[in-house]
């Protein structure tokens, strides 16, 4: 996997200017849910190793979405699926980008064993732009706030509620 | 009640699969090779899971996974005690192996520390954004104040 903060910066890209609005933190959510689930497991216990091969596969973490997305309030919930959904769906195109000695992950689990990737990059390979993503992320907000400052500027503010 | 049935599924859906994974994995593991070395002996394994380097020698190294250390009979590289690293090898009869391929995750430890960041701030932004209806233990979106 590409570090968590790639997973989110592209995730970031791909929601922060569509018609997302607080739906996008379910977008994030979905991005970095296979991670989420799976890779403490193996890392805090490594023993348990077997049991987590399902959970960072597409099937499992879809699955898994439609079962988060049932925990919504129904007005939101095709919402919540969508967005879930579609995180997870840019987490595994970043992932099949990489290069690993064993050749990828799962695609097919549990129909098939077979892996496959890109090989554009190495797993630790994005470690190094993280510092990159954080400046755009804070450039392109303060950008945007500027924007709605010069477009709106602030009247006399009202509590409307 | 057909709600209920659809969660259950999803539920019974993700249990077969964690335990399929378990049951029906065709990776030979080097837990496997220890326990019946001479099954296993000559077989070519990929070793990936949470290794790190335990010892650098002039003729290999050894590694540490899940309690077992192992000598590996290879060019060391530029491995240093501590790497984590990921290999392909050859399993040799009783206990070591012999190195074909080497990747060292050199930046594995700051890959993980930098991916606690966005957990937290993903976190804080759906704690900011939803809560959960205690009426009906569905998450809901925060009404938010309006400025205007």
């Amino acid at each position: 996997m590409p570090d968590l903060v790639t997973h989110t910066f592209a995730a970031y890209v791909v929601t922060r200017f569509g018609p997302w609005g607080a739906a996008r933190f379910l977008f994030y959510l979905g991005t970095i849910l296979p991670d989420v689930v799976s890779r403490p497991v193996y890392i805090l216990m490594p023993r348990w190793y077997e049991y987590t091969i399902a959970l960072h596969t597409p099937l499992f973490i879809a699955l898994l979405g439609l079962l988060l997305s049932e925990g919504f309030a129904p007005a939101l919930r095709a919402t919540a699926r969508k967005a879930l959904l579609a995180g997870a769906g840019l987490h595994f195109l970043l992932d099949m980008m990489q290069r690993h000695l064993s050749g990828g992950y799962l695609w097919l689990f549990p129909f098939s064993w077979r892996t496959f990737e890109l090989g554009w990059f190495d797993t630790e390979a994005t470690v190094g732009w993280t510092p990159v993503w954080v400046v755009a992320v804070i450039v392109i907000e303060i950008s945007i706030y500027l924007q709605s400052q010069r477009r709106n500027p602030a009247p006399a503010k009202r509590k409307s509620c | 009640m057909i709600k209920r049935l659809y969660i259950l599924l999803l539920i019974l859906a993700l249990a077969g699969m964690i335990w399929s994974g378990k049951k029906y994995n065709p990776a030979i593991t080097l837990r496997m090779c220890l326990e019946n070395p001479q099954q296993y002996d000559g077989e070519t394994l990929f070793i990936g899971t949470e290794i790190t380097v335990r010892d650098v020698y002039e003729d290999g190294f050894s590694i540490h996974q899940m309690g077992h250390v192992v000598r590996v009979a290879g060019h060391p590289g530029g491995v240093k005690r501590g790497d984590f690293v990921q290999l392909v090898a050859i399993f040799r009869a009783p206990d070591h192996l012999e190195l074909q391929k080497l990747y060292v995750a050199q930046k594995r430890r700051w890959k993980i520390g930098l991916s606690i960041l966005p957990l937290v701030l993903v976190g804080i932004g759906l704690i900011y954004y939803y809560r959960v209806n205690r009426q009906t233990g569905l998450i809901e979106e925060r009404g938010r104040c309006r400025i205007s």
